[in-house]
């Protein structure tokens, strides 16, 4: 059994994750009745939210590489803004039937909270710094908020490029907190 | 003037070096090391200060030895990072950083030169004389100097080695003067027999010395 491809495409200006698959092969598949989307954390045994698809209309625009599936970040969330996290997307096609097929895992990241706590920061800050750790640690947190940006691209998963992005933005979050912003 | 494609190198090198120390930057934070916080903390700064510089430099037009003297600067610093075998780049590009070196070649080959009477790292208890007077070479590796004649020269011929003879896997080659990188086969260069062909991002000119070694069973 072949696997589910899909791809996915989070536009931050519009608030929006189109779901699209990319040219999977069905011909195993007498028909398609269910598509459950899965969104998962850190904890890989649970989900964050669970997306079940099952009318006509949404399997097809699933399918159909120029519509996908669109949902706003609030229909998922509960928010227009993603909670800080690395997500990591799965898909399974007729769950629990003869025929279920599972999909490659895709992961975005999303650092909107903490980019957010960084830059409160940064204009709380009293100048001239006139010690090295708040330099370096200033300085620092602008790096690794743009070396996230580049681990949160939508891309194929990895364990190696979760933990990445975890140890960074744990130490960020840590560091911000002890600053008392 | 200098090609895009070689800037965009220097660029992505420099920027994947970068986010590589970051990395190093949050593990010494995990284990609390406050000197290799501080460290890889000014690292990280400095290298980001060069890659605007030559993102600049690019940008408002300056002459290419400027821009020369940028990637200079940025090859130097990360040379003096002394990260090198904590960086993936480096340990697949410069073995020699990893390994036991000497003037012939990038490994020690601890291999008897007078084989059967050795011990089993090779040491054969001899006073030397025989390697110092040449007639037993002192490893297997073998290297050849080739002074660039012509700017733009793009086929070397006569090597020293037809590439039939020799473990294609062996072969390095380094462009003294200009490129401290060893070119890797296959993209900066080809070999047909005993004819090298230059294709790399940049041309080579006149003075330029070509060092390629290679390693003979």
């Amino acid at each position: 059994m072949s696997e589910v491809k899909f791809k996915i495409e989070v536009d931050g200006d519009n608030k929006t994750i189109t779901i699209i698959d990319d040219g999977t092969d069905y011909s195993g598949l007498s028909s398609i009745n269910l598509i459950n989307i899965y969104f998962r954390g850190e904890d890989k045994t649970k989900y964050i939210k669970k997306l079940s698809i099952n009318d006509s209309a949404n399997i097809s625009a699933f399918l159909n590489e120029s519509v996908g599936l669109v949902y706003t970040f609030e229909s998922i969330f509960g928010s227009e803004f993603p909670p800080d996290n690395f997500y990591q997307l799965e898909i399974v096609v007729n769950e629990g039937e003869a025929d279920q097929m599972l999909s490659q895992r895709l992961a975005f990241g999303s650092t909107y909270r903490i980019e957010e706590v960084v830059h409160r920061g940064t204009l709380s800050l009293h100048v001239p710094i006139n010690d090295l750790y708040t330099s370096l640690h200033y300085g620092m947190n602008a790096q690794l908020l743009e070396y996230m940006e580049k681990l949160s691209t939508v891309a194929v998963y990895s364990y190696d490029r979760e933990v990445k992005w975890r140890k960074a933005y744990n130490h960020i979050y840590n560091t911000t907190n002890d600053f008392d912003y | 003037m200098i090609s895009t494609t070689r800037i965009n190198y220097e660029l992505l090198r420099c920027i994947n070096i970068r986010y590589k120390i970051i990395e190093l930057y949050t593990d010494a934070i995990l284990i609390g090391h406050i000197t290799y916080i501080h460290k890889y903390a000014k690292d990280v700064m400095t290298l980001y200060a060069l890659e605007k510089a030559l993102y600049n430099a690019v940008y408002y037009n300056f002459n290419q030895s400027e821009i020369e003297d940028i990637i200079y600067k940025i090859r130097e610093y990360i040379n003096a990072l002394d990260i090198n075998s904590r960086v993936d780049y480096f340990t697949t590009r410069y073995p020699s950083v990893i390994c036991i070196t000497d003037d012939n070649g990038p490994y020690v080959d601890t291999s008897s030169p007078d084989s059967g009477t050795g011990d089993e790292d090779g040491y054969d208890g001899s006073d030397g004389d025989d390697l110092k007077d040449g007639t037993i070479p002192l490893t297997n590796w073998r290297s050849q100097m080739i002074t660039i004649s012509e700017n733009g020269q793009t086929v070397i011929p006569n090597l020293n080695f037809n590439i039939g003879d020799v473990d294609i896997d062996t072969v390095l080659l380094e462009v003294q003067g200009d490129d401290p990188d060893y070119t890797t086969t296959g993209n900066g260069y080809h070999i047909i027999e005993n004819t090298l062909y230059w294709h790399n991002f940049y041309d080579l000119k006149i003075g330029m010395v070509v060092k390629i070694r290679w390693r003979v069973e």
